[in-house]
């Protein structure tokens, strides 16, 4: 999951940047407004953190800005400022859910999540295919029982896939959802990651779960049960 | 908790209770004392008129007693027998001088007295008289007198009334008094109560006769003698004479019953006057009750009404009161102008809420800042912490951790103490302390801690003195300031910018001036640069150790010293803060 963390105090932007990579999501950083309304605008990011008492342009103006042209990424707004006036205005504001500094850690992981699962439209926190078991809030992954270790980024993959499941996704999409702004684009990077999943998933059950779709990408399996039919095109 | 205005109506109640109580005391006593002075006038004047009755029925009984009285003195007077002295007239005197004298028959005294009625015969005929005759058939002597007519001698006659009884002769009573004259008295006898008149009238005139010849007796001429003079003394001859003793009583309860119905009656005419005295008193202290309650009533409606009018001023404030809100601090008084005693209270109001609202915005204003201020870098360093937990790291890894904590650390220090520094100054806790300083020395101190950070920007930092520089001054608050502006110029300045640092002092104070060629202050900011947290470009000092803080605490210190403080900025080229202090007493006068 890609997130843009738009907080002008660089320590705290630092720490942040490198608690949420730990946790499998690619993090682009904004230390003031204009830099963080030109990411948001030329990037899909799943969520946005977002603080309110920023340099040249405020949260608050910025989330105008963006709910105004469309974008419609979710914003968690990080704010120093706890009174009820302030989180109403972000609320009314287009803001979806709010944090008071100083926060927890893993209070703010549990809202980003819920957040991304919210995004794709999925309630609950463990997402079903077959018999393959994501628990996006533990991180945890079994197939048929077992527990499946992943590393965070192969974790971020196949909740991606998971996202989309029954739905064809392109390289490009992996790419721009799993690696950030300073990650260098080597052409085989997703497949070499697709490679490792399926090792870890597929290898050993049946039936498969991760498609590709040549030309286009690939896909999981959408359905919750028995397949319908025979799954094709193998690699 | 007591309301005014129902303290003020009982107040004014009780007042008007008690003024109404002593009117009606008053008007009460007066009322009364003026009924009781009219009613012992009329009990007077009703007795005495009584009285005048009473006398004028015992007068009239009186007279009649007396009538009677002098009827039969009238009478007795011409009817006087001398039937034992008849004899005489041959037997004694008559044989005497018919012995004596020849023809001394013709001559006998009592012949002569009765041929010449003069007054030795009367004298002699009263001597012997024993007897008085009266017809008592005249209607005129009635049948309830008991009369009793005597002479020096005897009883001469009884009424028929009186039978064999007799009234007690009284001669002493009788010798007393002078002729013609009268006296009524009450006496009880034969178990009656019974009014007599004694009356004392000579005889005048006696008649012999022989008892068993009698003449009718004349009628009785009432006019010669009718109200004799009882001052006029009495003929010598008369009262020489010899008297009839006239008594005549008669029964008296008639006239006690008079007597006594007249008392019943002024007894009952007295007792309707103080009946009806009583109840004109009862019924003026009744009407005196219900005017005194209505006008009560009245008042303390109308002092009510009167009252809440007076207070309603006194309400609208509280109104007005009672709405301020957090919200909202104005003092919304609403109706006509307040009354001249609330105008103090309504302005002082308005002016004491204006300051707390202007006090209250700062202070949230700030709070909020602080609070930012605190919690970036304290998000900031719990983030740190938990990140590093999260999962074993390398050594060197762990180490980053506690390095940029002390990082983060520092920056906190630092902004507490510009918080600390800058609450002092607005309590105004800081005491000036005055004393000589050198204001060259004071700039190279300053620029001595400074230069490192500026160097690290690159910028060339100069300092320029103009002699002499010493002054009698704070040096704390000199320090604070020009470092604070230095600061300030660190930050704001361009790479490779210039710092000019100028100080000098004349006779009327002390001059400090910090240019930079910095970003510069549009025109706009050239007021709120001065605000704490303000910041012209946030971007600058996000970062920063300012945190907005230096242009307040110089502002608060220049303040402190009575000094101003002025800005001159030119975008893009750079900005000059000019701080002035005077040093002279006369300018001192804040402090």
């Amino acid at each position: 999951m890609r997130v843009l963390l738009v907080e002008d105090n660089r320590a705290l932007s630092r720490s942040l940047k490198q608690g949420l990579e730990e946790e499998g999501y690619a993090v682009d950083v904004a230390f003031d407004g204009d830099e963080a309304s030109f990411k948001a605008e030329s990037t899909d990011y799943d969520v946005i953190v977002l603080d309110l008492m920023l340099p040249k342009v405020d949260g608050l103006s910025l989330l105008q800005r963006w709910r105004a042209k469309g974008i419609a990424t979710h914003v968690l707004v990080l704010t120093a400022r706890g009174t009820l006036d302030d989180k109403v205005k972000g609320l009314d504001l287009g803001a979806d859910d709010y944090l008071t500094k100083p926060f927890e850690l893993e209070e703010l992981l549990a809202r980003l999540r819920a957040l991304v699962r919210r995004s794709h439209q999925v309630k609950s926190p463990i997402i079903k295919v077959y018999d393959l078991e994501i628990d996006t809030a533990s991180h945890t992954v079994r197939r048929a029982g077992r527990e499946i270790h992943l590393t965070p980024r192969e974790y971020s993959l196949l909740e991606f896939l998971a996202f989309h499941r029954g739905r064809v996704v392109t390289r490009t999409m992996i790419w721009e959802h799993l690696y950030d702004e300073n990650d260098e684009n080597t052409s085989n990077v997703v497949d070499v990651y697709i490679r490792y999943l399926r090792n870890k998933i597929d290898k050993g059950f049946s039936p498969a779960l991760i498609l590709t779709r040549w030309g286009e990408g690939y896909m999981l399996r959408g359905e919750e049960t028995a397949p319908k039919e025979p799954p094709e095109g193998e690699s | 908790m007591k309301s005014i205005r129902l303290s003020m109506v009982i107040y004014s109640l009780l007042l008007l209770a008690a003024a109404l109580g002593v009117v009606g005391l008053l008007v009460l006593e007066t009322t009364s004392n003026a009924l009781e002075q009219k009613q012992s006038t009329y009990r007077e004047l009703l007795c005495t008129q009584y009285e005048d009755r009473k006398r004028e029925q015992i007068e009239k009984f009186d007279e009649r007693l007396l009538f009677h009285a002098r009827a039969l003195a009238n009478m007795a007077q011409s009817h006087v027998v001398v039937s034992r002295a008849y004899p005489l007239r041959f037997v004694s005197l008559g044989l005497l001088t018919a012995t004596v004298t020849p023809h001394g028959h013709i001559v006998s005294p009592l012949w002569v007295a009765e041929q010449t009625d003069d007054a030795l015969a009367a004298f002699l005929g009263m001597s012997v008289a024993t007897e008085v005759q009266i017809d008592e058939n005249l209607q005129i002597l009635g049948e309830s007198f008991y009369s009793q007519i005597e002479l020096r001698r005897g009883r001469a006659w009884r009424s028929r009334a009186l039978g064999d009884r007799s009234l007690p002769s009284e001669r002493e009573q009788f010798e007393r008094m002078q002729m013609f004259d009268w006296k009524f008295e009450d006496i009880e006898l034969f178990g009656l109560k019974l009014r007599r008149v004694l009356l004392k009238v000579p005889v005048v005139r006696v008649r012999f006769q022989p008892p068993e010849f009698r003449i009718p007796a004349r009628p009785f001429d009432n006019t010669r003698r009718d109200r004799p003079e009882r001052s006029a003394p009495p003929s010598p001859r008369i009262n020489e004479a010899t008297p009839f003793f006239i008594q005549s009583a008669v029964d008296r309860s008639e006239l006690d019953r008079a007597l006594i119905d007249l008392d019943a009656e002024l007894k009952k005419q007295l007792e309707e006057a103080d009946l009806e005295n009583r109840a004109s008193l009862a019924r003026l202290s009744q009407r005196l009750f219900w005017i005194s309650t209505l006008t009560f009533i009245l008042a303390g409606i109308g002092a009510f009404g009167l009252i809440s009018l007076g207070l309603s001023p006194l309400r609208r404030l509280t109104e007005a009161v009672s709405r301020i809100s957090e919200a909202d601090f104005r003092l919304h008084y609403r109706g006509p102008r307040p009354p001249r005693e609330l105008v103090p209270i309504v302005e002082r109001l308005t002016n004491t809420l204006a300051m707390l609202q202007r006090a209250f915005e700062r202070e949230k204003q700030a709070t909020a800042d602080i609070s930012h201020e605190l919690r970036t870098p304290l998000a900031g360093l719990l983030t740190t912490i938990e990140v590093a937990l999260r999962k074993s790291r390398s050594a060197e890894e762990y180490r980053e951790t506690p390095s940029d904590c002390r990082d983060i650390c520092r920056q906190l220090t630092q902004l507490v103490e510009r918080l600390l520094t800058l609450t002092r100054l607005d309590s105004r806790a800081d005491v000036v302390r005055r004393e000589p300083v050198d204001l060259g020395e004071l700039a190279d101190q300053c620029t001595a801690v400074i230069r490192p950070l500026a160097r690290a920007h690159g910028l060339d930092l100069q300092v320029r003195k103009e002699t002499p520089v010493k002054v009698h001054s704070d040096p704390d608050k000199l320090r604070e300031i020009i470092a604070n502006l230095l600061h300030n110029a660190v930050e704001y300045n361009r790479p490779h910018g210039l710092i000019d640092l100028f100080v000098k002092t004349d006779d009327r104070g002390l001059l400090i001036q910090v240019r930079d060629t910095g970003v510069g202050i549009p025109p706009e900011f050239r007021e709120r640069i001065f605000e704490r947290f303000f910041r012209a470009d946030p971007s600058r000092n996000s970062a920063g150790t300012h945190a907005g803080l230096g242009l307040s605490i110089v502002r608060g210190c220049v303040e402190l010293l009575n000094g101003r403080i002025e800005v001159e900025s030119e975008v893009g080229q750079g900005s000059t803060f000019r701080v002035f202090i005077p040093t002279k007493p006369k300018t001192d006068n804040g402090v």
